[in-house]
C-alpha cells in the first residue's frame, strides 16, 4: 500500500471513531436510514398478507384495548389503593435499539435535561414497555421488558394477585400464590415504586405451575411489536 | 481500491440485512461476521476504516461499551493472529468467527450465553454463512486482480 493511500484510510478511520465517540447521533441516524428500508419491506408485506390494513393501527388499538382493561381491573378491584396526584410525562424519539443479542435496549431522546430519571416508566400508547436504566443529558436508555435482566413488581386481573414480572424474549409473570385465579386474559399491569401504579404491562396469555411446583406462573402476550415503536412516553409517578 | 469498495458494499449489505432480521425480532450480527471475514483478505489500515465505519454505525448509546469494544477491536485482533494460524483460509475465517461471536457474548453478559444458546447459535449460525460468502467472493476477487496483473 503506498504512503498516500494508507495516509487516507488513516484519516478516514479517525473521522469514523471521532464521530462514533463525540457525535454518535449522526451514526443513529443512518441506522435509522438503513432500518427504515428494512421495515418498510415488512410493513409492505405484511399490509399485503392483511388486505392493506395497517399494522401501525392494529398495534394501537390493541394497545388502547389493554389499557382499558388495566383500568377496568384497577377500577373494580383496587381502586382504593390508588396514590394521589397523576403522573407527569416526556415524549421521546427512540433512537436506537440494542444491536447485539441477549439484550433489549433503546435509546430514547429525552435525558436528564429533560427531567428523566433512572428508573422511570417508558409507556407505548399508555402501556408501560420498560423502566430508563440509565441516563444521559439528552437520552435514555430504556431496558425493555424483553431484557433477560428485567424485573418487577406487578398484580393480575381484578382480583390484583402480586407477581413478579420477569423479562426476556418471552417474559412470564412469576411467583403468583398457587390456586389464584387467574385465567387467560387477565390484565397484568405494574404495581413498583417509582412507577405509576395500575399501567398496563401485557396480557395472560397461558397459566402453569412453577418448576418447584410452589407458585403458578403465566405466559403473557403484548399488544405491540417492541421493534416498531418509534416513540415513547417518558413517565413518573 | 475495486476490493475496498467491494468490501464497503458487503458490509453495507451486511448491515441492511442485519436490521432486517432484527425488525423480525431476530438477533443476527453479520457486519460483526463481515468484518472478522475481512481481517483474513484486508490489509490493516482497509480493515481499520471497515472497522471504524461499523462501530460508528452499529454505536447505540452516547458512551463506550465493553461490547462495541469487542465488536470493532476483535477484527483488527484477528489481522494480526492470522499470520500465526497455519490453517486453510476459509477454515480460518470459520474459527475466527466462532470466537468473534464467543467473546461478543461474553462482553455483552457473561451468563446470558448458558440461558440463551438456542439464539446464540442461530446468529452463529448466520454469522458462519454470511462470513464464509463475503471470505470466498473477496479471495476471489483478490485472486482475479492478480491474475489480472500478471496478465
Amino acid at each position: 500500500m503506498r504512503k498516500r493511500e494508507r495516509q487516507v484510510f488513516i484519516a478516514a478511520a479517525l473521522a469514523f471513531l471521532l464521530l462514533a465517540v463525540f457525535e454518535p447521533s449522526y451514526g443513529w441516524r443512518i441506522r435509522q436510514w438503513l432500518s427504515a428500508g428494512a421495515v418498510a419491506d415488512q410493513d409492505a408485506a405484511r399490509a399485503a398478507g392483511a388486505g392493506g390494513a395497517s399494522a401501525a393501527s392494529a398495534a394501537a388499538l390493541a394497545a388502547e384495548n389493554e389499557s382499558l382493561k388495566a383500568e377496568l381491573a384497577v377500577l373494580q378491584g383496587v381502586a382504593a389503593e390508588l396514590p394521589q396526584g397523576s403522573p407527569s410525562g416526556t415524549l421521546a424519539l427512540v433512537y436506537s435499539q440494542y444491536p447485539f443479542n441477549f439484550k433489549s435496549e433503546l435509546l430514547v431522546s429525552a435525558g436528564a435535561d429533560e427531567g428523566v430519571a433512572a428508573g422511570d416508566a417508558a409507556t407505548f400508547h399508555g402501556v408501560l414497555v420498560g423502566t430508563v436504566r440509565r441516563v444521559f443529558p439528552h437520552e435514555a436508555l430504556v431496558m425493555t421488558v424483553f431484557d433477560d435482566g428485567f424485573r418487577m413488581a406487578a398484580r393480575i386481573g381484578k382480583s390484583g394477585y402480586d407477581t413478579l414480572l420477569s423479562g426476556g424474549a418471552s417474559p412470564r409473570a412469576e411467583s403468583i400464590v398457587k390456586g389464584a385465579a387467574v385465567a387467560p386474559g387477565d390484565i397484568v399491569y405494574s404495581a413498583a415504586p417509582g412507577i405509576p401504579y395500575g399501567m398496563p404491562i401485557a396480557i395472560v396469555q397461558a397459566t402453569d405451575t412453577s418448576p418447584d411446583g410452589l407458585f403458578e406462573e403465566a405466559s403473557l402476550g403484548f399488544a405491540y411489536d417492541i421493534n416498531a415503536i418509534r416513540s415513547v412516553v417518558i413517565m413518573r409517578e | 481500491m475495486l476490493k475496498f469498495f467491494a468490501g464497503f458494499f458487503i458490509l453495507l449489505a451486511a448491515f441492511l440485512l442485519q436490521f432486517l432480521f432484527a425488525s423480525a425480532g431476530i438477533a443476527a450480527n453479520l457486519s460483526f461476521a463481515a468484518l472478522i471475514s475481512f481481517a483474513f483478505v484486508f490489509e490493516f489500515w482497509e480493515l481499520l476504516v471497515f472497522a471504524a465505519a461499523a462501530a460508528f454505525i452499529i454505536n447505540w448509546q452516547p458512551a463506550i461499551s465493553p461490547a462495541l469494544a469487542a465488536y470493532a477491536l476483535f477484527p483488527l485482533a484477528a489481522h494480526f493472529l492470522r499470520r500465526f494460524v497455519r490453517w486453510a483460509g476459509w477454515l480460518a475465517n470459520a474459527a475466527a468467527i466462532l470466537a468473534g461471536f464467543l467473546l461478543l457474548a461474553l462482553a455483552i453478559s457473561p451468563g446470558a450465553l448458558a440461558a440463551h444458546e438456542g439464539s446464540f447459535l442461530v446468529d452463529l449460525a448466520a454469522g458462519e454463512i454470511f462470513g464464509a460468502l463475503a471470505f470466498l467472493s473477496l479471495s476471489r476477487t483478490t485472486r482475479a486482480r492478480g491474475a489480472l496483473f500478471e496478465a
